[in-house]
Order: structure tokens, then C-alpha cells, then sequence
């Protein structure tokens, strides 16, 4: 025990001053000759005694602390020399000690590394917590150097940080080291709720948080004072930016997000109203780059889009507003449909586009959008209170699209009016309405043979098709079906006609579900010459298709009917054709067989069976256009009468018109607000049966529900059909509870179950 | 290349990566840089790093083990491939030499080898049997030895 005890002081002594001119002068190098005798000897040390397991291990506890000692008395004398430095010395001064230390700890672990091997581990083996020699060596750092200085660093890194920012020249590895230095003394912390970075964060990142709030504070408030905040906002984003570069520069990548929120917070945040008001004036200036820049800053901090995304959202529906406002009205308050229509899809895309260059499309700007867009055009100037009325207006100009006589020739044009006009359906909210109407202004079309072109017209459904669904185009598709299998069938019918009328006959088999016409609902008793026609092709009909029942629907049909008129100083006779509808067909039918000439009303109403209302109407076109005059019962004209059920007529045979052909098909006014009221009320029919039919489907699957989620469940479904109304929804549900698809839990008052 | 110096003297020129299979020259290098100086081995005769060399030579392009992995559960002795049993294959002098040079030198592969044939030697064998082959003294009294035995009892194949 002497004799090793004698050789652990020889070794000793050698290993102190071999670890002193290690700590001391690491940076003039170390030999390979000193860096071998050092391990052997700390290494044989550990050997030493190995007769004897123990002592080895007493002599390797013994190195472990004499190692520590020594290295606590350099660093103490160590700080005193580093704390005679301020500023940016002193940060070169600790960056170029702490280099040195690590070496040095790198070469002390190896040359212990006996120590680590056998002394630590079998200290961890026992359970007692020992560091290794390196975390020893930073540790040992930590406690006697950092603890001891951190303040004065901090002061001195965040005033080089200052000075950059004033676009000085700075050393940034000092800075950068002093960073790493901290992660490093954090990575050997063993205090568990500690993190890794917890030293970095705590004395480093900290503290430039805090110098980056002052600075940046201090900053604004000196811009501001003699500039505008729209000169503010527009040197923002370059000051963030190299911000942005410098932290990369010189802290840990975990300050980041830290750092930058703050300066974020100072220079934007702080002044989120001003910024907020500066957008509002570059929208009104229509102001595409400084919109996109705010666009930008506001991005940075959270939730900064939200406020302007709401203004912008009432700046859009206020223009939309105001532009529909302008739109000029005709006497009785009705707007020119294409007109309004253009207005619209010119405000639309005009905020498409700034929300695509501007604020790229990011999705609270397309919501904001959208959201503006359906507030205007389902509410505004022109539509009212009405629910029904955007889908009207949209439908007048559908139809003036595709009737025979519009002004746009081009295809292409068409094209693009059709694809606008869904633009502008999509924000419609009572979509079902639009798809009422459209049916019905397509049957006019078709019945009337007045569409432009069935391209244009299946193009149509074949977008609406995307946008309302299948259900809807269905049957639009069904009645394009029905026109052009009438082409065939009236083309057989010719062939096979038994009747040897003269009249050029056709007609239009149309499937009642998919129509939306209905059998008139008065009486009309057919002239004999069309009766029988009708007989014959009924007759046709039904032998090719057994079991099908034909209505004829007379208010839709029409007739071309000749007039020849002699010219009395013996001229060439005219011919006029006019176009009329069957009814009045049939009124001037009358006149052929009439004795003299003469036809009295109650003649007429009595032959056809027809109300009042169609022969008045007939009779007062007939005697505008001075085709029938009106006499008395002996033939004389008289003068500026009223037709009445008393009238009696006569075929005006001095007819003269400039026009050969002439319409007096006109549509009666009140027939026109007839269908107005029955596509309306069939409306609310198929909205009774389609919120019925959603309530039963929603029971259906959450079996129980109480009433305010079912209310807002079936609103939900529905709406992109159009927005039910709470009221309509209560009717429906206790139209349910009537026909027992539903009951009230009992016990609740508003809870419902699902009876199967 | 590197140049290892054994304790007699004799230098042996090496390529580095052989060099760095010693966990300590491979981090003095690190630290210290290379230069053409010679690394000396005080500790290690020549015959002993020759031997040490043929090793590393051989196991160059063996995947390094995960630095301190002291607790090695996967020391299964009787895993030995034939050219390290064939390595192995020397008189017990030189056995424990290199032993001891590669706990020296922070080979860790080849200090685990030297332990697994070491352990291989004891496997089957009596306490006095052990001494004898080790040409071990017991310093155990009769007494002592008797209650080892009893203590250890449950160990012993039967």
C-alpha cells in the first residue's frame, strides 16, 4: 500500500502539470509524446494497486477530485481575468477562452477516459450520480465562469445586436460562439424539468427578446414622429427581413420564431389599427402592391388577416351595393336583367382578382369573398326583400341568352355570358328557386321553339348539372329527349295521315313529370276540322304506345292561318298570315261559316266553350289590328266600342297591313302573373316536401335529436339548395309528428325520436 | 498514414482508419491534429502492437460500435468467428498482453474478444481447476471457502 501510495504521488504530481499546461495553453498544441504520458499515466494510476480491486478504485475517486479542484481553481482565476473586459472585448475574449476550453475538456476526457471507463461506471453501477469527465469540465464552466459573467455578456452581445441593427459593422462569432456556449452548458444539466436549451433561453434568448421589444419600440416611436404610418408600414418588411437573416446569423435556430414574433409584435401588431386603416384606403384606391404588402406583414403575426379580411368583406358588399344602386330602373321598378347581371359579374371579377394578386388566394380572403358577394347579391336594392327575386332576375337573363332574337351572335360570347351567369348563381342562397324558373323558361323555349341553339342550351345544363346536382338536370335532359323524339313521330304521323285534312298539323308529346305544364283549366270545345285531327293522331298515338294517355295542352299551341283579301279597285289579292293561338284559332274559325259574316259573342262563347277572359282577349288584339271590327247586329261598324258579351263582329275585308305576317299570339298579362304565382307556390310545395324529407333523414340516422340541433342539421343539409326558414322547418317537423315518422320524447319538451 | 511507436522503439507505419479503431488515438487525433511525429505507445511492446495492428487490419471495415456502450448484453461467448478464435490462438502470456493493450489503447472489440476467449477458457471448469489454469494462490480460508460454496450453491450444474 506504501510503495502505490508513493507512486500515486509521483503520478499525481506529473498529471498536475500536465493538466495545468492543458488548461492554460491548450492553443499552442499538445505534443503526441505529452498527450500519450498523460493517459498512461492517469491510466496507470488507475492500475495501480490492482492487486487489490479496491484501492484502484479509491485512487481513481481520488484523480476524479483532484482533477475537479484543479480545473476550479483555473477557471476561478479565469474569470477574474475575463471580467476585466467589457463590450464587445468581452466577448471576444470569452469566445476565444471558451474554444480553448473545450479542446482542452476534449483532450482531459480522453486522457481520463480510464476514469470514465472504469471509476464513473462503476459509480453509475452503485447508483450514485457521478458526471462523466467532460460534462465535469463544462459544468465545472457553468458554475465558476458563466454564472459569473452572464450578465455583462448579455449587456455586451445585446448592444453589438443594437449596433447591427444601426447598420454598424459587427463581429457576429463572438456572439454566435457565445450562443453555442450556451446550448453546450445547457446539454449537461442533469436537472430533469430542465431542457436542453433551458441556460440558452433563460440567460441568452431572453434577454434578446427583451433588447429586441426596447430597441424596436424605441424605433417605431422615432419613425413615427416625423413620418406617416403609411411611410411606416412600407419600410417594415426590409427591417423584418434583415432581422430575419441576423438571428439565423447569430442564435440558436429554436430563437427564431421567438425573436422574430416579437419584433413582429412591436412593428406590427402594436399598430394593427393603423395598418388596418391604411388597408381600407388602398382598397378604396384599388392599390394592388401596398394591398399585397400589407397582405404580407399581416401574415406574420397571428390572426392578423382576420380583421382585414372582415373589412374587406364590407368593403366588397358595399361596392356590390353601390354599383347595383346605380343600375338605372325602367317606370315599374324592374331592372334590365343583362344589365344587372353584367354589373355584378364586373364587381366579381374585379375582387377576384385583387384576392388573387394580392392576397394569393389565401382562403379567409376567397371566404371573405364569397361571403360579400352572397350578402349583395341576395340582398340589395333591387331584389328587395325577396327571396326569389336574385334567382328571377338571373333567369331573365338566362333566358334572353338563349332565346332566338338575342343580340349575341358569337358562340364563344355566349359561352362566356353562360359561364357568368353561373358565377353568379353560385352565390345565389334560394338556388331551388333559379331551378324552378329555369325549367320553366326552358319549357317556354322549347314548347315555343324559341331557343337559340341546342348546343348552347345543353352546354347550359351541362354546367348547371355541376352546380345543382343531377336531380335538377335530370330533367331538363328528359324534356330535350321528349323534343327530339317528336321530330321522328311527327315525321311518321305524316306519312301514315288518314285525316286528308289541309292543315299542316304537328304536335309535341311531352312527359308529364318532367314538364312543368299543366292541362288548361277551362273549358274549349275544338273547331270540327281540328278535332278530327286530333282524333286521327290520337288514334296513331296510342297504337304505337298502348296505355298512355295524351292531354292536350290548347293554351301552349299555335296556328299560321292564311288570309286572302281581294284589293277592291281590282288588284292582286293580298295574302297575310297570321299567327294565332288555338283558342283564337278557333274564334276565327267562326267566321268562315258565320251567316253575313256576322258573329256574335255569344255565338263564340257559346261554339268553343271558352271563358269570358280569352275571348275578350282575342277580340280586343282582332280589333287593335283592325282585323275584325266591331258592328251590330245587322252589320253596321260601329264606331270606338267595348267589347262586350252583347258585341257582335265581322271580318274586316278592307284589311290592309303593311306586314304579310303578323303574331297575334300575344301572352295574356294576367297569364304571365298566373305562372309568376304557380312557380312560386310550386316553390314552396317542393320545399315543404324537401325540408320534410331531410328531417326524416337526419331522425333516421341520430334516431333522437333535440330541436335546436335538428333545426340547425336540416339547415345545414339544405342550404345548398336554398336557406330554409325556421318557421317553415317547425311546420314540417309537426307535419311529421302528425303522420308519426316522429314523436316528442316523452318527459322533454324538446327532444324528438325517430319512430321506424 | 500514422506512424505507432512501441515501447522498445520499433515504429509501425499504418493507415489512419486502422490507427482509429483505438477509441484513444482516433480522439487524440481529433484533438490534436495529425502530424508526422510519431504516436508513441509506451504501454506496448512490439510484439503485442503487431499483433494489435494484424487485428485492426483485418476488422477495417467492421461497423464501429456505439461509443460507450458499456453495458454490452450481447456478450455471447461462444459467438467467436473462426479467424478471431484463430487470432486468439496464443499462449496466455500474450493473451493477457493484449488484454490489457486493448483496454490501453480503448479497442473495444477486440478487448470484448480477448474477455469471451478468457471466459471461454473458464467455462466448464471447478474453482480448482480455474486456479490452476490461472495459476491463481487462493487466499480463502477453509472456512470462507466452504461458505462461498453454499452461498453459490443454486449456480452450480447438476
Amino acid at each position: 500500500m506504501n510503495n502505490s501510495n508513493r507512486g500515486f504521488e509521483e503520478v499525481s504530481t506529473f498529471l498536475k502539470d500536465g493538466i495545468n499546461q492543458i488548461l492554460q495553453r491548450v492553443d499552442e498544441g499538445v505534443s503526441y509524446d505529452r498527450y500519450m504520458n498523460l493517459y498512461t499515466g492517469a491510466s496507470l494510476t488507475n492500475t495501480i494497486g490492482a492487486g487489490s480491486h479496491k484501492g484502484a478504485h479509491i485512487l481513481g475517486g481520488q484523480l476524479y477530485s483532484k482533477l475537479w479542484e484543479q480545473v476550479k481553481d483555473h477557471n476561478t482565476k479565469l474569470l477574474k481575468n475575463i471580467s476585466a473586459y467589457d463590450g464587445k472585448l468581452l466577448l471576444k475574449k470569452y469566445e476565444e477562452e471558451w474554444k480553448k476550453y473545450v479542446l482542452a475538456s476534449s483532450i482531459l476526457r480522453q486522457v481520463f477516459s480510464y476514469v470514465n471507463r472504469h471509476w464513473v461506471k462503476r459509480e453509475h453501477d452503485e447508483g450514485r450520480l457521478v458526471k462523466d469527465i467532460y460534462s465535469l469540465m463544462i459544468s465545472e464552466w457553468n458554475d465558476s465562469v458563466f454564472t459569473g459573467i452572464n450578465e455583462k455578456l448579455i449587456i455586451a452581445a445585446n448592444s453589438e445586436i443594437e449596433n447591427w441593427r444601426n447598420n454598424e459593422i459587427v463581429e457576429t462569432t463572438p456572439i454566435k460562439t457565445l450562443t453555442d456556449s450556451c446550448i453546450v452548458l445547457g446539454s449537461v444539466n442533469t436537472k430533469s424539468d430542465y431542457s436542453e436549451i433551458y441556460t440558452y433561453k433563460k440567460y441568452f434568448e431572453e434577454p434578446v427578446i427583451q433588447g429586441t421589444i426596447e430597441y424596436y419600440t424605441k424605433e417605431s416611436k422615432k419613425y413615427l414622429s416625423s413620418h406617416t404610418i403609411k411611410e411606416f408600414i412600407k419600410t417594415v418588411e426590409p427591417i423584418l427581413i434583415a432581422e430575419e437573416s441576423r438571428i439565423e446569423k447569430i442564435l440558436h435556430n429554436s430563437s427564431f420564431t421567438p425573436v422574430m414574433q416579437a419584433a413582429e409584435k412591436v412593428l406590427i401588431q402594436d399598430h394593427l389599427q393603423n395598418y388596418e386603416a391604411e388597408f381600407v384606403s388602398f382598397l378604396e384606391n384599388y392599390v394592388v402592391d401596398d394591398l399585397y404588402l400589407i397582405f404580407r406583414l399581416l401574415s406574420r403575426i397571428p390572426n392578423g388577416l382576420v380583421g382585414s379580411q372582415s373589412l374587406f368583406q364590407e368593403f366588397v358588399n358595399s361596392t356590390g351595393l353601390s354599383a347595383i344602386e346605380k343600375i338605372p330602373l325602367d317606370k315599374d321598378d324592374n331592372v334590365d336583367p343583362t344589365l344587372y347581371v353584367e354589373k355584378l359579374i364586373e364587381v366579381h371579377d374585379v375582387y377576384s382578382h385583387l384576392t388573387k394578386v394580392s392576397f394569393l388566394n389565401n382562403p379567409g380572403f376567397t371566404m371573405a369573398l364569397d361571403r360579400a358577394f352572397k350578402e349583395f347579391v341576395n340582398k340589395n336594392s333591387v331584389c328587395k326583400g325577396s327571396t326569389s327575386k336574385p334567382s328571377e332576375i338571373l333567369n331573365r337573363h338566362c333566358d334572353s341568352l338563349l332565346k332566338k332574337g338575342a343580340k349575341i351572335a358569337d358562340e364563344s360570347q355566349l359561352e362566356t355570358r353562360l359561364n357568368q351567369s353561373i358565377t353568379i348563381l353560385r352565390y345565389i342562397e334560394d338556388r331551388d328557386a333559379f331551378q324552378d324558373l329555369y325549367r320553366r323558361s326552358l319549357s317556354r323555349r322549347l314548347v315555343n321553339e324559341q331557343s337559340v341553339s341546342f348546343d348552347a342550351e345543353k352546354s347550359m345544363i351541362a354546367k348547371l348539372k355541376e352546380l345543382c346536382g343531377f336531380d335538377f338536370t335530370n330533367k331538363l335532359t328528359r324534356m330535350f329527349n321528349d323534343i327530339e323524339i317528336n321530330q321522328e313521330l311527327n315525321s311518321s304521323y305524316r306519312e301514315l295521315d288518314s285525316s286528308q285534312s289541309n292543315i299542316d298539323f304537328s304536335s309535341k308529346i311531352l312527359n308529364t313529370a318532367a314538364w312543368p305544364l299543366s292541362a288548361p283549366k277551362h273549358n274549349f270545345n275544338l273547331p270540327h276540322d281540328l278535332s278530327k285531327i286530333v282524333d286521327s293522331y290520337t288514334g296513331f298515338y296510342t297504337k304505337r304506345h298502348q296505355g298512355r294517355k295524351l292531354n292536350w295542352l290548347w293554351q301552349y299551341s299555335k296556328a299560321d292561318l292564311k288570309l286572302t283579301l281581294k284589293q277592291k279597285p281590282s288588284g292582286a289579292p293580298i295574302t297575310y298570315i297570321f299567327t294565332v293561338s288555338t283558342f283564337q284559332y278557333a274564334i276565327l274559325s267562326l267566321f268562315n261559316t258565320a251567316e253575313d259574316g256576322i258573329v256574335s259573342y255569344a255565338s263564340v262563347s257559346q261554339t268553343t266553350g271558352l271563358p269570358s277572359n280569352v275571348i275578350d282577349a282575342a277580340f280586343s288584339i282582332f280589333t287593335k289590328s283592325k282585323l275584325i271590327l266591331i258592328v251590330d247586329s245587322t252589320g253596321s261598324p260601329i264606331e270606338d266600342k267595348k267589347v262586350t258579351p252583347e258585341s257582335f263582329f265581322k271580318l274586316n275585308t278592307g284589311f290592309k297591313s303593311k306586314k304579310l305576317k303578323m303574331n297575334l299570339n300575344m301572352p295574356l298579362k294576367a297569364d304571365q302573373k298566373k305562372e309568376a304565382i304557380e312557380a312560386s307556390k310550386a316553390i314552396r310545395e317542393d320545399r315543404r316536401i324537401v325540408i320534410q324529407a331531410a328531417i326524416v333523414r337526419i331522425m333516421k340516422t341520430k334516431k333522437s335529436l333535440k330541436h335546436s340541433l335538428l333545426v340547425n342539421e336540416t339547415i345545414s343539409q339544405l342550404i345548398s339548395r336554398f336557406k330554409p326558414s325556421v318557421p317553415d322547418i317547425k311546420r314540417a317537423i309537426d307535419a311529421l309528428i302528425d303522420m308519426e315518422y316522429i314523436e316528442r320524447a316523452s318527459g322533454t319538451t324538446d327532444t324528438y325520436n325517430y319512430l321506424a | 498514414m500514422v506512424v505507432l511507436k512501441g515501447s522498445d522503439g520499433q515504429l509501425f507505419v499504418v493507415e489512419r482508419p486502422i490507427a482509429e479503431k483505438s477509441a484513444l488515438i482516433k480522439s487524440m487525433l481529433e484533438d490534436v491534429g495529425e502530424s508526422d511525429d510519431p504516436i508513441p505507445i509506451p504501454n506496448v511492446n512490439s510484439e503485442v502492437l503487431k499483433k494489435i495492428i494484424e487485428y485492426c487490419e483485418y476488422h477495417k471495415n467492421d461497423v464501429v460500435p456505439a461509443a460507450d456502450t458499456y453495458d454490452d448484453a450481447a456478450n455471447i461467448s461462444d459467438k467467436i468467428s473462426p479467424w478471431d478464435k484463430n487470432f486468439m490462438n496464443v499462449d496466455q502470456e500474450m493473451l493477457f498482453e493484449l488484454l490489457t493493450a486493448s483496454n490501453y489503447l480503448d479497442i473495444k472489440p477486440l478487448l470484448d474478444l480477448g474477455c469471451k476467449t478468457v471466459a471461454n477458457m473458464m467455462k466448464g471448469k471447478s474453482a480448482e481447476e480455474i486456479r490452476k489454469l490461472f495459476n491463481i494462490t487462493s487466499d480463502f480460508t477453509p472456512e470462507e471457502e466452504e461458505q462461498i460454496r453454499k452461498e453459490n450453491e443454486w449456480a452450480e450444474d447438476r
